[in-house]
């Protein structure tokens, strides 16, 4: 018995577990399964729903549209949106309650609004989005396909972002984005925490929310005021 | 110990306490693993502490040559003071580089500009770090005291500090994870601790012939020789050394370019956990090369049960890596999200490959220890690094979703090319040496440890 020999027959068992591997976590591993999941998750009606990763199970970014509005509990990071919700040219002002429910203290994950989503079904999607998170930070940020990239630097703490006063208690953050002119401002609870510049920031699209991983975030009096 | 009538009985009986210590050592990463993966961010956690300790290990992995400087100055009479005082200056040193690495501008430069990490992870990265600070020196004061024992022919009571060191660490971990909210910083912490109970103990520990020689599996390095030729004959095995933990430090700087590198380095830094610890049994494979080959058939039969072994490790790797059997095992032991261990549980299989790769290098380095040509060990360290970062960087568009799967796969074909190369170079170099005489008793392996 050699190496060799052992080797060459331990590859021809790791190949079969490597496939093996592939379709045996229960999570989806390429598109087709993930589509068919999708169609066949819980989203409310006109809801759709584009994960971070392809390789992760949309049943696990479970959503339910209740009295109080809409409740997400994740899982995997990603963003829940209507097709038909889109401001297409000119000024608006898109805004949201946030509540994250059961906060534990210095959970850093975040949730907030989109804007300008394009493309969101294919590998070329690009959007904007405002996030907040339990530590009083927020984050602004572009996507553009996979890769995001940075509007403030990182993670900004900021007076305006409510923390959790206890371990496990509700936060809530209303969030606002408004585009005017060449400028687009973001406030939180009233006090506006950035203005930048709408030149390359994807402004007009579709319009939803983002929620990161492992939360349960309650989304009320979402409206877009044009 | 250089009959070649090498019974699997006789392998046993002089393997398998080693192979028991190498578990001991690398229990530690699955334990750290497992209490960060309960932090309140633990993907976060598991990224920063991977990035910290990387970087620590890369400070910390050139001091464990002091055992073997220790125990050679002893052996020839040299006195023990000035060696250890050598050893903790640069101990001392390096601690002081991973200070400023967590308390300075140093830390942005090496974090962010040199391994491309950024936001939370850094965050959590230099917290660790604070915490892993006192390692190096720890490490020097703990390899000096080594050293001394093992001049002194006390080998079990390194042993016996090792194993106080897992218990320590362990607890730590879990009262932390319980009375805290948990992050990188646990893990430093933990595993600061229990190094320092091992060098305490160690170093409180009086030297005296009580006992036979017997190789330690520690991550150190073993009885010296007996002159200056040391020193040029141990620099391609430091190397070898700094280079092996190197390793993880390179594949985490690739992954933290990949679109989200949190998670990437989270599942690389269990993945790597896990493989390495059901990987321990073949770590100290050099040892039998060393201590047991000294002709042809002796290497026959010493790499028969060696592949027996490494054999068996694979295949009890592959059982932990079949889907119905990784999803509850590593639910149990990392209280991680469903796609965490997702990624965790996809780059498991490859990891299959580990035991009989990394079997097969170590057996190969001992030959060529035992030989005389160290040169031979350096060479196959710094090619294997090349064919890490290359088939990493080649890797990194292809599986940007897929981390750990890229992590795996790039230390593995590392292990593969540097195997090959090894066992070309052995049968050109060595065999010959082996097919003509006995070899001359060669005590010089120096130990990288796959874990901390």
């Amino acid at each position: 018995m050699s190496w060799q020999a052992t080797s060459r027959r331990l590859s021809l068992l790791l190949a079969c577990l490597a496939a093996a591997s592939a379709c045996g976590d229960g999570a989806g591993r390429d598109g087709s399964e993930r589509r068919e999941t999708r169609s066949g998750s819980s989203l409310p009606e006109g809801f759709a729903l584009r994960l971070d990763r392809p390789n992760r199970d949309p049943a696990d970014f479970r959503v339910t549209n209740g009295e109080r509005g809409l409740e997400v509990r994740t899982g995997p990071s990603g963003i829940l949106y209507r097709p038909d919700q889109s401001v297409d040219v000119g000024d608006f002002t898109v805004s949201a309650t946030f509540t994250e429910l059961g906060a534990p203290m210095g959970h850093r994950e975040g949730f907030g609004l989109v804007i300008g989503g394009q493309g969101l079904e294919g590998p070329d999607q690009r959007y904007t989005y405002f996030l907040v998170r339990a530590d009083g930070r927020y984050v602004i940020k572009n996507r553009v396909g996979p890769w995001t990239e940075e509007i403030t630097d990182g993670w900004v703490p900021s007076e305006a972002v409510r923390v959790a006063a206890m371990e496990d208690g509700d936060i809530s953050n209303d969030l606002s984005v408004s585009v005017v002119g060449d400028r687009v401002r973001f406030s939180c609870n009233g006090a506006e925490v950035a203005e930048v510049p709408a030149a390359g920031l994807s402004i007009h699209g579709v319009l939803g929310v983002r929620v990161n991983h492992n939360l349960v975030v309650r989304v009320d009096r979402f409206r877009v005021d044009r | 110990m250089t009959d070649s009538s090498l019974t699997l009985d006789r392998f046993a009986r002089f393997y398998a306490p080693l192979a028991a210590t190498s578990l001991l050592l690398t229990a530690t990463n699955p334990l750290l693993t497992s209490a960060m993966s309960r932090s309140v961010n633990p993907a976060t956690a598991l990224a920063g502490f991977g990035v910290a300790f990387s970087l620590c290990g890369v400070l910390y992995s050139p001091l464990l040559v002091g055992q073997q400087v220790a125990a050679t100055k002893l052996l020839s009479g040299r006195p023990f003071g000035p060696v250890q005082g050598f050893w903790i200056r640069v101990g001392l040193l390096f601690s002081l580089l991973a200070m400023a690495a967590a308390f300075t501008p140093l830390g942005e430069w090496i974090f962010r500009g040199g391994m491309g990490v950024s936001g939370d992870i850094f965050d959590e990265a230099r917290l660790a770090l604070a915490f892993l600070a006192p390692v190096p020196l720890l490490t020097a004061v703990r390899a000096v005291h080594q050293g001394r024992l093992v001049a002194g022919h006390r080998t079990n009571p390194i042993a016996l500090a090792t194993g106080f060191r897992t218990g320590v660490l362990a607890a730590v971990a879990v009262a932390l994870t319980v009375l805290t909210r948990g992050g990188a910083w646990v893990g430093g912490a933990a595993f600061t601790m229990g190094l320092l109970v091992e060098t305490v103990m160690v170093a409180a520990t009086r030297a005296g012939s009580d006992g036979a020689y017997h190789p330690v599996a520690a991550e150190g390095v073993e009885m010296g020789a007996q002159d200056d030729r040391m020193l040029r004959f141990s620099t391609p095995l430091m190397v070898n050394v700094l280079l092996w933990w190197s390793t993880p430090l390179l594949i985490n700087s690739v992954l933290a370019r990949t679109p989200f590198p949190a998670e990437a380095i989270a599942a690389f830094v269990v993945v790597e956990a896990v493989a390495w610890f059901l990987t321990a049994p073949v770590g100290q494979f050099q040892h039998v090369s060393i201590a047991l080959v000294d002709r042809k058939e002796a290497h026959r039969s010493a790499q028969r049960w060696s592949v027996l072994l490494a054999g068996a490790v694979a295949v009890a790797l592959a059982v932990v890596a079949v889907p119905t059997v990784r999803m509850p095992v590593l639910r149990a032991v990392f209280d991680l999200d469903p796609g965490l261990l997702s990624d965790i549980g996809a780059a498991l299989p490859l990891a299959v490959s580990y035991p009989l790769l990394y079997g097969h290098r170590q057996y190969y380095q001992g030959l060529f220890i035992r030989c005389g040509r160290s040169d031979a060990v350096g060479w196959g360290a710094a090619l294997r690094v090349a064919i890490v970062l290359a088939v990493a960087l080649v890797a990194l568009a292809p599986l940007s979703h897929a981390g750990a799967v890229l992590g795996v796969l790039s230390a593995a074909a590392g292990l593969a090319v540097e195997g090959l190369f090894l066992e070309r170079v052995a049968r050109r170099q060595v065999m010959p040496m082996l097919a003509a005489a006995k070899l001359g008793k060669q005590e010089l392996p120096v130990g990288e440890g796959v874990t901390s």
